[in-house]
């Protein structure tokens, strides 16, 4: 009797726990299910005014900043194709950056960055997933870089046409940068979170890149350790059509590396300035190698290595220069001299490619690959103006960007494209056509 | 299902094996790990419907510290005085590495601060045994005081 009178108490305690758990549960539900309501985020700021934590409103409130670029051309086999016009970069409500490249055919770019909208570094997209930095105070010169490969991480990258879209996307990352936090990234938690479509999805990814992911040994194992270029894997770039696009990194130091990369040695000789080549080998879906692009940057127009590499040209200022040569390997030449050029940095397989060049040394004499691509691609130059500050530019990007709720700054670190020039078979002359903003 | 224990008999009589029930500590730990495994997943997953981490960590703890409470809570009532006073410490402790989200980290809040693997798991984990102790405090006064503290220590035993 007595014991039956205890346990009536604790029962009504379970129910009552019950209670508030289904309620919670169902809140929860409610919450989940109805995340185009305000539900989430008032619920988002009320437990964070209780928890103290930083309560500020998410996506739109403006309170981000952003910086924009002026854009470059880029040339595939004497065409222009799509190529970066203008780029801005903001700030999602989770505090990680974004580029938003707006590209020549009125498409523009999403992609995760490290830039930070904030500092007077300005990148300028190159085409083939690769930009060039500028003002970069911790290193103090320019470079090329992948910012898909940055800090060794895989990201992805989208292309969207209109503010609705880009709208999707900031969204979508947001979503997955929420879940990376909550659930993790690779296990069975996520893919059940996953599986349940919860929350703003993605879009299909244009591309998505892998950091590594192959080798850059070959060159060193038929030489001995510490021959050859200093070279790295940077990694790989997939596009949802199936082409897979290699990035390599190398740099030349003294005329020993310039002559294993074709360069004659009276060009070579007087090349002592180190450089950093950035090479991006593509490959179309059924794995044959169609195009190799190698592109350099320098602080000013005055390199001797990137002169005797590239050749020379009169235009441009005291401002940074970007060095491009592209070959698309269409003929047995222009393969063999692609081959010879990766063979030259180590590379000895892409994927299912095996380079079928002779490194061992003693072999035949490589084939140059600027030589080839000056006589058969393109090499062209393009010179900018060091990061001057300028109030933000009206691009589509930014209107885009204003529409879907994103953060833009009013002010922003701008590089401007102050000259470019190609090879024309004979010379480098002014590239108007690019320069003149009719690209 | 029984486990031997050597417990003493307040009644007095002989010193004898009892057998205690394992069915359901057993019950309970699997309820409570799966319990919680769905709980702290539908509170993540609210957090992601949301866009918000912090939502996400917050219900998810309170979920997973109610669910604890009250598995823990209905053991022993249910066990009753047949239920060895360890035996609700060893149904959290088993139960806790059998939630799926824990072997991330992500059971509890620990994850959403930043820690990462063993030292979230641990947070989490101190967390989890405060819940379970919160959930053998008992819902009403025990009855059975005698106002002897010899015989009330004897009655805690």
């Amino acid at each position: 009797m007595r014991r039956a009178g205890r346990e009536k108490g604790a029962i009504s305690l379970e129910q009552v726990g019950l209670v508030i758990l289904a309620g919670v549960l169902c809140a929860a539900v409610v919450a989940a299910l109805t995340q185009s309501t305000p539900l989430g985020p008032t619920l988002s700021r009320a437990v964070c005014s209780i928890t103290g934590g930083d309560c500020d409103s998410p996506t739109g409130d403006g309170t981000g900043s952003a910086s924009t670029t002026a854009g470059t051309c880029t040339v595939g086999n004497g065409r222009t194709v799509a190529s970066t016009t203008a780029s801005a970069v903001t700030t999602l409500s989770d505090g990680r950056t974004v580029r938003v490249d707006e590209l020549s055919d009125g498409s523009a770019r999403v992609s995760p960055t490290s830039l930070d909208p904030g500092s007077e570094v300005s990148e300028v997209g190159l085409g083939n997933g690769m930009t060039v930095r500028m003002g970069d105070e911790q290193s103090g010169s320019v470079a090329v870089e992948v910012p898909g490969l940055a800090e060794g991480a895989g990201s992805t990258e989208y292309v969207v046409t209109d503010a609705d879209q880009l709208r999707a996307v900031a969204s979508g990352l947001e979503t997955e940068q929420v879940k990376d936090e909550l659930v993790g990234r690779d296990n069975p938690v996520r893919s059940a979170a996953d599986g349940t479509r919860i929350g703003d999805q993605l879009p299909e990814a244009e591309a998505t890149y892998t950091p590594g992911g192959f080798s850059v040994s070959a060159r060193e194992e038929a030489l001995g350790e510490g021959s050859g270029l200093a070279t790295t894997a940077l990694g790989i770039r997939t596009q949802d059509n199936g082409t897979q696009t290699f990035y390599i990194g190398s740099r030349v130091d003294g005329a020993e590396d310039l002559e294993l990369l074709g360069v004659s040695p009276d060009r070579a000789a007087d090349a002592s300035d180190p450089l950093d080549l950035v090479t991006a080998v593509t490959f179309d879906p059924q794995g044959t190698m169609v195009d190799v692009t190698s592109t350099a940057a320098t602080d000013t127009a005055d390199s001797r290595t990137a002169e005797a590499i590239f050749g020379h040209s009169a235009s441009g200022g005291a401002g940074p220069r970007v060095h491009s040569a592209r070959l698309a390997t269409e003929s047995e030449g222009q393969s063999a001299a692609a081959a010879d050029f990766l063979a030259a940095q180590g590379v000895g397989s892409l994927g299912s490619w095996t380079n079928p060049s002779d490194a061992s040394p003693g072999g035949p004499e490589p084939t140059g690959f600027f030589d080839e691509a000056r006589d058969s691609g393109s090499l062209t130059t393009l010179d900018y103006d060091a990061a001057p500050e300028t109030p933000h530019v009206d691009t589509d990007a930014g209107q885009w960007m204003t529409e879907a709720g994103l953060p833009v700054g009013d002010r922003a670190s701008d590089a401007t494209l102050a000259g470019a020039a190609y090879w024309d078979g004979s010379t480098m002359a002014p590239w108007t056509g690019c320069h003149g903003g009719s690209a | 299902m029984t486990w031997e224990t050597g417990a003493s008999d307040i009644s007095g009589a002989p010193s004898t094996h009892r057998r205690v029930p394992l069915a359901l500590p057993l019950l309970t730990t699997l309820g409570l790990a799966v319990a919680a495994g769905v709980f702290s997943l539908v509170g993540s997953l609210t957090g992601v419907a949301a866009t918000s981490l912090t939502l996400g960590v917050v219900l998810r703890t309170l979920l997973v510290a109610l669910v604890v409470v009250l598995a823990i809570h209905m053991l022993r009532v249910r066990g009753g005085r047949e239920l060895p006073r360890w035996m609700p410490w060893v149904v959290a402790a088993v139960a806790y590495p059998l939630v799926p989200t824990t072997w991330g980290g992500d059971t509890m809040f620990a994850g959403g601060l930043g820690l990462d693997g063993p030292a979230a798991i641990g947070v989490d984990l101190a967390v989890w045994m405060c819940c379970a102790a919160l959930g053998r405090v008992p819902s009403s006064p025990d009855p059975r005081v005698s106002g002897d503290p010899a015989v009330d220590s004897l009655l805690r035993r």
